[in-house]
């Protein structure tokens, strides 16, 4: 009946498992919005597991706005996400807004004037001093990227109020601040979530994510942002064509 | 450690100079897969430098992935060194992979009649039959990837007989064996948790990340001919790509 399998041996609740393999269904397009779920006590019977369990899946699945309950019905209530053409890589952020249709908001976490950083992010930035915040994006409320971002400290006096209004800063750092992007680069590696960045995304721990370093470089070539961007595979699904 | 060479009056700072002789010693190979470095003590000492330039060198080298550092027991070179692919070319991950001087391995070979992603890309009706081959990429002892390859019978006749060597590229058998021009791919990238079987297959641990990469290969006709399925533990592999803006 469904593409879900149930591995008694991990550390995953029951519950968590058909949460993660719904949403990657979902998410791939393999069930569509509209569709209507399987009843949860015929999903526990083929799974072998209890009916609560499934409940609970797609009660969580309710929380993230993937799921509805109408009619006595489980339906799937948000469209699969389009996969991400590479050249559209650029801005993920544009792209899966405008690829998915749904409307934009971000939610600063913190902002930290003067945090003291190390490795590579203080040798790229020239200096072990950052302005540092932490910002979550959501598209139609559901997070889909974690950004840990940080300017050098003290390039971009009052930044911070920009910050805090919860906008895209690019527009901001051109017009007040000069600023002209030259070049950008990006380090993309797959890791297993940590406990605070699944919470940031709304997914369990340990779930597979990529982790992108972003380096963005002024026209002088010095870097005046680095960001490191968390997302997981429901939202950032890349395709790219090529001749053989 | 021979190998490390510093210079206090230059003005590249000496953690930089510290990371750049081990980086060097490593691709001159004077260091090997799973050698040991000197100790931070050890290095401080010899070169009269203070605890903290080491710990940032070291902690340069294993953001890299050149180094492991394991409590209690020191730091190494890693056995599987990190692959740096451009995010253009997905076809180059296997290239890079070889030249590292991996060799591939057939694990299974099978006929199925179903399979969930592949038979809809392929368009093939549930009951057409594939063969389903499983391959596994070594470096040394390290199994790296592996690939599931899903090629319809009725294009690869008697594909078992065909297969010999499982390090030729499988573009190059279709078109000598089947006559099959092969003149695109499309390839999805997604990241997903390991499942038991494949974390085995792999000696990494079940629910580990990985990069899983569907292609599909087409002929001039743009008709798809096989599918492969790749699967990448993430330790293994970064990508990266630079976007100059005009």
């Amino acid at each position: 009946m469904t593409d879900i399998n149930i591995d008694k041996r991990s550390k995953i609740s029951y519950d968590k498992q058909v949460q993660q393999q719904l949403r990657s269904l979902i998410a791939r397009g393999l069930m569509r919005k509209g569709t209507d779920l399987p009843q949860p006590e015929l999903l526990a019977k083929e799974l072998e597991i209890e009916s609560s369990m499934v409940e609970s899946a797609y009660r969580l699945l309710e929380r993230e706005k993937r799921v509805t309950y109408q009619n006595e019905t489980w339906k799937v209530s948000i469209a699969s996400i389009p996969k991400i053409f590479f050249e559209e890589f650029i801005s993920i952020y544009d792209s899966i807004i405008k690829n998915a249709k749904s409307t934009p908001s971000i939610k600063t976490l913190e902002i930290d004037l003067e945090k003291h950083v190390k490795g590579n992010i203080a040798l790229s930035l020239g200096q072990n001093i950052a302005l540092n915040t932490k910002r979550i994006y959501f598209g139609n409320d559901v997070p889909f990227v974690y950004a840990n971002i940080y300017f050098p400290a003290g390039r971009f006096p009052n930044l911070e109020n920009e910050l805090k209004k919860d906008q895209p800063y690019y527009q901001e750092l051109k017009a007040k601040y000069g600023v002209k992007m030259s070049k950008s680069t990006r380090t993309m590696k797959g890791l297993n979530l940590r406990k605070k960045e699944a919470e940031y995304l709304g997914v369990p721990e340990g779930t597979a994510a990529y982790l992108t370093v972003v380096k963005n470089f002024d026209e002088e070539g010095r870097v005046f942002e680095i960001s490191e961007v968390y997302g997981i595979s429901d939202v950032m699904h890349f395709t790219i064509e090529q001749d053989e | 450690m021979n190998y490390v060479s510093i210079n206090k009056l230059s003005s590249k700072p000496i953690y930089v100079q510290l990371a750049d002789s081990f980086r060097f010693a490593i691709k001159r190979h004077q260091l090997k897969q799973n050698d040991h470095l000197p100790t931070e003590e050890e290095l401080c000492k010899k070169f009269e430098i203070s605890n903290i330039v080491v710990k940032q060198a070291y902690q340069l080298l294993s953001e890299e992935g050149l180094i492991t550092r394991i409590q209690g027991k020191g730091t190494f070179v890693r056995s599987v060194p990190v692959l740096d692919v451009d995010f253009h070319d997905f076809k180059d991950i296997e290239n890079r992979f070889r030249a590292l001087g991996t060799t591939k391995s057939i694990n299974l070979i099978d006929i199925v009649s179903d399979h969930d992603l592949a038979f809809s890309a392929l368009l093939l009706e549930e009951g057409e039959e594939a063969y389903r081959l499983i391959l596994t990429s070594m470096y040394f002892d390290v199994p790296v990837y592996s690939v599931e390859l899903i090629m319809p019978t009725q294009s690869f006749p008697k594909l078992e007989s065909v297969i010999q060597n499982p390090n030729a590229s499988v573009v190059g058998l279709a078109k000598s064996f089947y006559g099959l021009n092969i003149s695109s791919s499309t390839h999805d990238l997604s990241m997903e948790n390991l499942n038991n079987a494949d974390a085995k297959q792999l000696h990494v641990e079940p629910n580990d990340a990985a990069y899983v990469i569907r292609s599909v290969y087409f002929d001039d006709q743009k008709k798809p001919v096989f599918y492969t399925n790749t699967i990448y533990p993430s330790e293994y592999l970064l990508f990266n790509s630079t976007v100059v803006i005009s």
